[in-house]
């Protein structure tokens, strides 16, 4: 057998599968690909933003304007990076716009998987509230980076592209950003 | 606390979505495409006119069931929605057909290199009804492989016999459903989205032809499962129409790949020239039965590699859009007048 049978890209094969359908009219297809993506971009939106509701609100646009571009859609890259960068650019108008202050991200909506077990959930649920607080306090391109790379699984070359920078740039600001992180969160375990 | 630590924390952060939200987003969402699909078929009211009222849609439209049908790409496997009208001649006279056979001439480059390393002869036959088989033959008339791709059994199925070798590949449930989706319809409006021209009328063979070209780069995601072996980037296609029967005399494409097993890790261009297209109306079914011999073993991993495989695999990962059968032994001599 040359190939595994477990070895088949699925999951991107999916998604192109849900795409040709998507463009071809397929409400289900629509609809699988909102299950899959909404809580990802929901969660980008609001560790960008500081603002649940906000968040919500633009994750909502952006798959109002997603179904309307069925026929124009042009995907070059995966599903998920074209997403994140619609709802990266929707999240950018709106910083710009508004000139949000950072506040902290909301700590009811912050959590882990559960699956960890609920000991470990809580004490993992503690960590992830000051995370929350101390992403709040990275200037935003660097969030950007961050998220865009930690949580959608977006090479520094893509996010380059998205954010119109070298790729040094880029690097340098998820250094920053991770360095910065760390250095909140430590003095914040040593109170 | 670490990078890492903090890393991981950061892909552990997760918005959990209020149900009002997440039902009044979809609604809205599903809402729109549903509005969209109306504008769209306000604009274009009948997809059938607009075929038919268009001599260059019309043969566009043969065109593609007919290189679908070469690329195994048009349902193969029975599920064609004979049902619409949308084809009107054009699709009636594909309709009929239940087997065709088709010679072509491959030319195998090394991406920037003028004189090809390879050239081939491939004859295949296509049935809705059973799938697709080809064989590819060296110009000294060896065979190099004889593929299959059999809708029914669900399998792709290679026999090597310069290595004695063969191999079968599971056509997965997403395969299948690749192959379930494309249909007349739906590839017709591939072809329309992307960018096509007209090349114009020309004579082949004494027939009054008309050209098309397109250049498709999102092209059949059935590519994406066997990237790492044949990594397609694009394909451009040639097509010509008899203008009197409407049915496909003449195909060319242009495969350009990446750097991948099967390409001796070369980035290529790969250039198939069809040619001497036979419409029938009954299929041979024995044609479409894979004949393994017994001394021959199963292909795997270790046998891929380059330097043993050499191009013995070239040509067949591409089978879920190349795959051929030779009839008859020819010497081919293609000939566009």
């Amino acid at each position: 057998m040359i190939v595994p049978k477990s070895g088949w890209p699925d999951v991107e094969m999916e998604d192109k599968l849900l795409i040709w359908r998507f463009k071809r009219g397929s409400g289900d297809a629509l609809r699988r690909i909102y299950e899959k993506y909404v809580v990802y971009l929901v969660t980008l939106s609001t560790a960008l933003l500081n603002d649940v509701s906000t968040a919500e609100d633009i994750v909502h646009d952006v798959f109002v304007s997603f179904a309307q571009s069925a026929g124009q859609l042009r995907l070059e890259g995966s599903l998920k990076a074209y997403l994140a960068i619609y709802v990266v650019n929707r999240v950018r108008d709106t910083v710009r716009t508004r000139r949000r202050q950072p506040s902290s991200l909301d700590e009811a909506y912050s959590t882990c998987s559960t699956a960890r077990g609920p000991e470990l959930s809580a004490v993992c649920s503690e960590e992830l509230q000051q995370l929350s607080k101390a992403m709040a306090q990275l200037p935003y391109e660097q969030k950007e980076v961050v998220m865009l790379h930690l949580h959608g699984g977006m090479m520094f070359k893509q996010i380059a592209k998205a954010q119109n920078v070298s790729i040094n740039t880029v690097q340098s600001r998820y250094r920053y950003a991770l360095e910065k992180l760390r250095s909140s969160l430590n003095s914040e375990m040593r109170k | 606390m670490k990078q890492e630590e903090i890393e991981t924390l950061v892909k552990q952060l997760n918005v959990r979505l209020t149900a009002e939200m997440y039902d009044r987003t979809l609604t809205d969402t599903l809402e729109a495409q549903q509005i969209q699909k109306k504008k769209s078929a306000a604009r274009r009211p009948n997809l059938w006119r607009f075929i038919m009222e268009s001599k260059i849609t019309r043969y566009s439209a043969a065109a593609v069931v007919a290189l679908a049908m070469a690329l195994i790409l048009l349902d193969p496997f029975g599920t064609s929605d004979s049902g619409h009208i949308v084809w009107a001649q054009v699709a009636q006279n594909m309709d009929k057909v239940q087997m065709f056979v088709h010679k072509e001439l491959r030319f195998y480059y090394e991406l920037g290199k003028d004189e090809p390393f390879l050239k081939t002869n491939v004859i295949k036959h296509a049935c809705p009804k059973y799938g697709v088989v080809e064989e590819q033959y060296t110009t000294e008339g060896d065979l190099m492989h004889r593929a299959y791709v059999l809708g029914e059994a669900r399998q792709i199925v290679a026999v090597v016999p310069k290595i004695k070798k063969y191999f079968k590949v599971p056509m997965t449930d997403t395969m299948a459903q690749l192959t379930d989706l494309l249909t007349p319809r739906g590839l017709v409006e591939h072809f329309m989205a992307i960018k096509h021209k007209d090349l114009g009328a020309s004579q082949i063979d004494g027939h009054k032809v008309e050209g098309f070209e397109a250049i498709d780069t999102e092209l059949w995601p059935i590519h994406d499962a066997f990237n790492f072996l044949f990594p397609v980037k694009q394909i451009s296609w040639r097509f010509w129409i008899d203008v009197e029967s409407s049915l496909p005399v003449r195909a060319e494409y242009e495969i350009i790949t990446d750097r991948g097993l099967f390409t001796e890790m070369k980035k290529l261009k790969i250039v198939c020239k069809a040619y001497a297209f036979e419409y029938h109306q009954e299929a041979q079914e024995e044609l479409f039965d894979p004949n393994i011999p017994d001394d021959y073993t199963e292909l795997n991993l270790t046998d891929l590699m380059p330097v043993k495989a050499g191009l013995v695999g070239l040509g067949i990962v591409p089978a879920g859009f190349i795959i051929w059968k030779r009839r008859r032994r020819k010497k081919s001599t293609e000939s566009r007048k």
